[in-house]
């Protein structure tokens, strides 16, 4: 009877187990899903390591499927890609081809590593995203596309985790070596920097602190028009 | 001795080479002002462009602030050929027009002389600096807005707010002052030394030359004397739109410009006390 | 009756510069109230007098004496009383006669009036020119506004180096006019210097002659005109024989110059006619005999004299 009783408990836990990359993308997806739109406070600390500016704070906008934007008043070194990009690629799964990459840690959550290849011919080629076993989250994505190259997102769930919602979000970059041509600037007499080579590269972050969370508010499609 | 250094105002007023400088300050600002209208957006583009491959940068366009930033770093080239065309000719003019003879038959010391002829080229360059930045940078900022400022060095950028650039623009003024002094000091000395007023203004414009050269070499002897060298720390102002401030840099600067301007003061107290006025 | 004290006494000055000794132990005394002739060749040392006492340049040594004290030389209480114009005046040439006099005032901490210049500019002849910009001024215009600047602070002493130097001979004639007005109407003493001795004749109550450096010959102008040492020239054939007699009776003959058929000697007026008889007596040919004695001669035999000195040193 015990016996019984053990494998009737345990019985959806190797169903969920057994779930295919695709199934828990889908899975995912649903629960991000419920999310029709945002607006939240945005605190973004930048750390470039050719850039000197200081961290800014802004309002974050989301709208389904894909609009994302963040207002900011002044410059601001924004990541290109769309991290919410990722979502609207998962939505279909006849729309990519997805494969398990074996199981990673990140933080204290044990996460699902899966590789998803869209199968049309679109701007975004490759996304690697670490599903959260247990929050059900993309704790991490890799997301390599023809325009904007290779970027990572890692990302800190809080309050807001059963709907995706990430706390902080935090972009690594790769950066060329940025430079000026000399006349056009006016550090002439300053003493050289000791330069490790021409074509050096470099790793920025970008980490977008959200607070404040109104879900599903009405947003104007204005705010995500330049 | 305010009445001394009135007198010295009025004669530098007197003199049409005095409005050279004012007008090529306003000439060279209203150029770059338009041109910087008419086609700055391309010229930022270009600058930022190997960002703009990584990044969306937001609220990036041409104001005012940087347009004041360009004008000042483009300016700071030309400005001590302007300061020195008063300032070599304060004592070698008179000298060449032969009214250094009645000037210095009046009851007041030389030293006094000197020292009022030195506060007004200083007033001549203070208001120099002024009108550099009225028409650099409230003019700038009229014609083109307010907004963040992009300081372009040469392996990074540093992203200014806009409301953090007012101290920092008057600060760079106030500096900007201070390395000129520096110019003024020199071919103050200069003109001591001269009987024509145009051997002082090349003199120094040759020494100004040869030490940005010396300083733009990254050659081993050359890096052991450019600390030394006034023109290394002519750029000082630079600093004040750097993040976190380099404080001691600025201090250094500020004590080797400081040094400059006395020592250069000092010898031509001593040299012009000792003259004799043969000519 | 007691000596007067000189306004200005300079004894002992000296000055070199480099190799050359410009001063050389000079001396002058000046009288209150006179028009004092500075008299030397080009490069004798009147200029550099003239700027040590100014303070334009340091002398070596020497003692400067102004009103019977001692100053230095520049000594600011000194130039108060001082006005002066050094070899031509210069101004500032875009400013107005009227502002270059307002400049110079303020220099000695005074705020002249329009009309206390206007004034200036009457006396001197200006008076319509006065916000005409001094760019525009001839010489002759400039030396008078140059005066009119010395004599804005009411200096008891001015001193005029070279004034006349390029000057026509109008303007000669105004300033002449004018200085003889400073002395009489104003009472103003002035040391004039000028290598143009016909000038000084006809102004200076006393005189100083100087050559290398050194005071060879000082005094009272109509004195040393006076008919006592008086130079004759004598018009001969025979200026050597001539010469040889005159000596002979114990009189003093400059030695005739090579090719001359003229001899000079100095005598006495009163002597003059015992010298015709004398030389008629001798048989030899004397075709004149011309009293000559100005300034320019008695300055020509000085320093004649002066280079022969030195030449044999």
């Amino acid at each position: 009877m015990k016996q019984v009783l053990l494998f009737a408990l345990l019985l959806p836990l190797t169903g969920l187990v057994a779930q295919t990359p695709n199934q828990k993308l889908q899975r995912a997806f649903k629960q991000f899903s419920s999310v029709k739109s945002f607006k939240s406070d945005v605190y973004i600390k930048f750390n470039l390591p050719s850039v000197n500016i200081e961290d800014m704070s802004g309002k974050a906008f989301y709208k389904a499927p894909v609009k994302f934007r963040v207002r900011l008043k002044g410059i601001a070194f924004l990541p290109k890609d769309n991290p919410f990009r990722v979502f609207e690629l998962i939505r279909d799964s006849s729309q990519y081809a997805s494969v398990a990459n074996g199981v990673e840690k990140i933080g204290s959550e044990q996460c699902q590593v899966i590789s998803v290849i869209p199968n049309a011919d679109s701007d975004l080629v490759f996304a690697k995203i670490w599903l959260g076993e247990k929050s059900n989250c993309p704790l991490k994505m890799q997301l390599t596309s023809r325009s904007n190259g290779v970027v990572v997102v890692e990302n800190t769930y809080g309050r807001y985790a059963t709907k995706s919602l990430p706390d902080k979000m935090r972009f690594t970059v790769d950066m060329n070596k940025f430079k000026v041509p000399k006349a056009l600037t006016a550090d002439i007499n300053s003493a050289p920097k000791k330069s490790s080579g021409s074509n050096q590269k470099s790793t920025g972050t970008i980490e977008f602190v959200f607070s404040n969370y109104a879900l599903n508010a009405t947003i104007d499609d204005k705010v995500f028009v330049e | 001795m305010l009445e001394l250094i009135k007198i010295e105002t009025f004669k530098i007023a007197a003199k049409p080479r005095s409005y050279i400088g004012f007008a090529a300050v306003t000439a060279i600002v209203v150029l770059i002002q338009l041109a910087l209208y008419a086609d700055g957006q391309s010229y930022l583009d270009f600058l930022i462009q190997s960002l703009n491959q990584t990044f969306e940068i937001e609220g990036i366009g041409f104001n005012g602030n940087m347009v004041g930033f360009i004008i000042l770093q483009t300016l700071i080239i030309q400005m001590p050929l302007l300061v020195a065309l008063v300032s070599g000719d304060a004592i070698s003019g008179e000298m060449q027009g032969g009214t250094i003879r009645g000037l210095l038959t009046k009851p007041v010391s030389r030293s006094r002389i000197l020292w009022a002829k030195f506060a007004a080229s200083e007033l001549y360059t203070f208001l120099l600096v002024l009108w550099l930045g009225v028409l650099a940078w409230l003019g700038s900022l009229l014609l083109f807005g307010e907004g963040d400022l992009v300081v372009l060095k040469s392996d990074s950028l540093v992203i200014v707010r806009s409301a953090d650039t007012a101290w920092r623009f008057m600060s760079a003024f106030v500096l900007a002052f201070v390395s000129l002094s520096v110019v003024v000091s020199l071919s103050f000395l200069l003109s001591a030394m001269s009987e024509n007023s145009i051997a002082p203004i090349i003199i120094t414009m040759s020494i100004i030359l040869l030490f940005t050269i010396i300083g733009t070499f990254d050659i081993p002897i050359f890096n052991k004397i450019k600390p030394w060298l006034f023109t290394t720390h002519m750029i000082v102002w630079r600093n004040f739109f750097d993040r976190p401030l380099p404080m001691n840099q600025i201090l250094t600067s500020l004590s080797v410009m400081l040094f400059h301007i006395a020592a250069f003061l000092t010898l031509t107290h001593v040299y012009f006390n000792k003259k004799d006025i043969t000519q | 009756m007691q000596k007067p004290i000189p306004i200005l006494e300079i004894e002992n000055l000296r000055k070199r510069f480099g190799g050359f000794q410009a001063l050389d132990g000079l001396n002058l005394s000046v009288q209150r109230g006179e028009i004092f002739g500075f008299l030397g060749s080009n490069g004798a040392g009147k200029s550099t007098t003239i700027r040590c006492l100014l303070g334009l340049i340091a002398p070596d040594s020497g003692n400067i004496r102004f009103r019977g004290e001692p100053i230095r030389p520049g000594q600011r209480d000194f130039l108060r009383q001082v006005g002066c114009i050094i070899e031509k005046p210069d101004f500032y040439g875009s400013l107005s006669a009227l502002r270059n006099l307002e400049i110079s005032a303020r220099m000695y901490g005074m705020k002249p009036s329009s009309a206390e210049m206007q004034e200036m500019l009457v006396l001197v002849g200006l008076e319509t020119r006065g916000n005409d910009a001094v760019k525009t001024f001839s010489q002759g215009m400039k030396q008078r506004l140059g005066i009119a600047q010395a004599l804005l602070h009411q200096p008891e002493l001015i001193i005029l180096d070279e004034p006349t130097n390029g000057l026509d001979p109008k303007g000669m004639i105004d300033l002449r006019n004018i200085l003889r007005q400073l002395k009489t109407e104003l009472g103003k003493t002035i040391i004039i210097s000028s290598h143009i001795l016909s000038e000084i004749e006809q102004l200076a109550d006393s005189f100083c002659i100087i050559d290398h450096g050194k005071t060879i010959a000082q005094g009272n102008t109509a004195e040393w005109l006076s008919e006592k040492n008086m130079l004759l020239s004598i018009e001969t054939d025979q200026p050597d024989a001539l010469a040889e007699h005159l000596r002979q009776s114990g009189r003093s003959v400059e030695a005739p110059k090579p090719g001359s058929n003229s001899i000079t000697l100095t005598a006495d007026r009163s002597e003059i006619p015992e010298i015709q008889r004398f030389l008629a007596q001798t048989g030899l040919p004397v075709y004149s005999i011309s009293p000559r004695k100005r300034l320019e001669d008695l300055f020509l035999q000085l320093t004649e004299q002066s280079e022969r000195h030195a030449g044999t040193h």
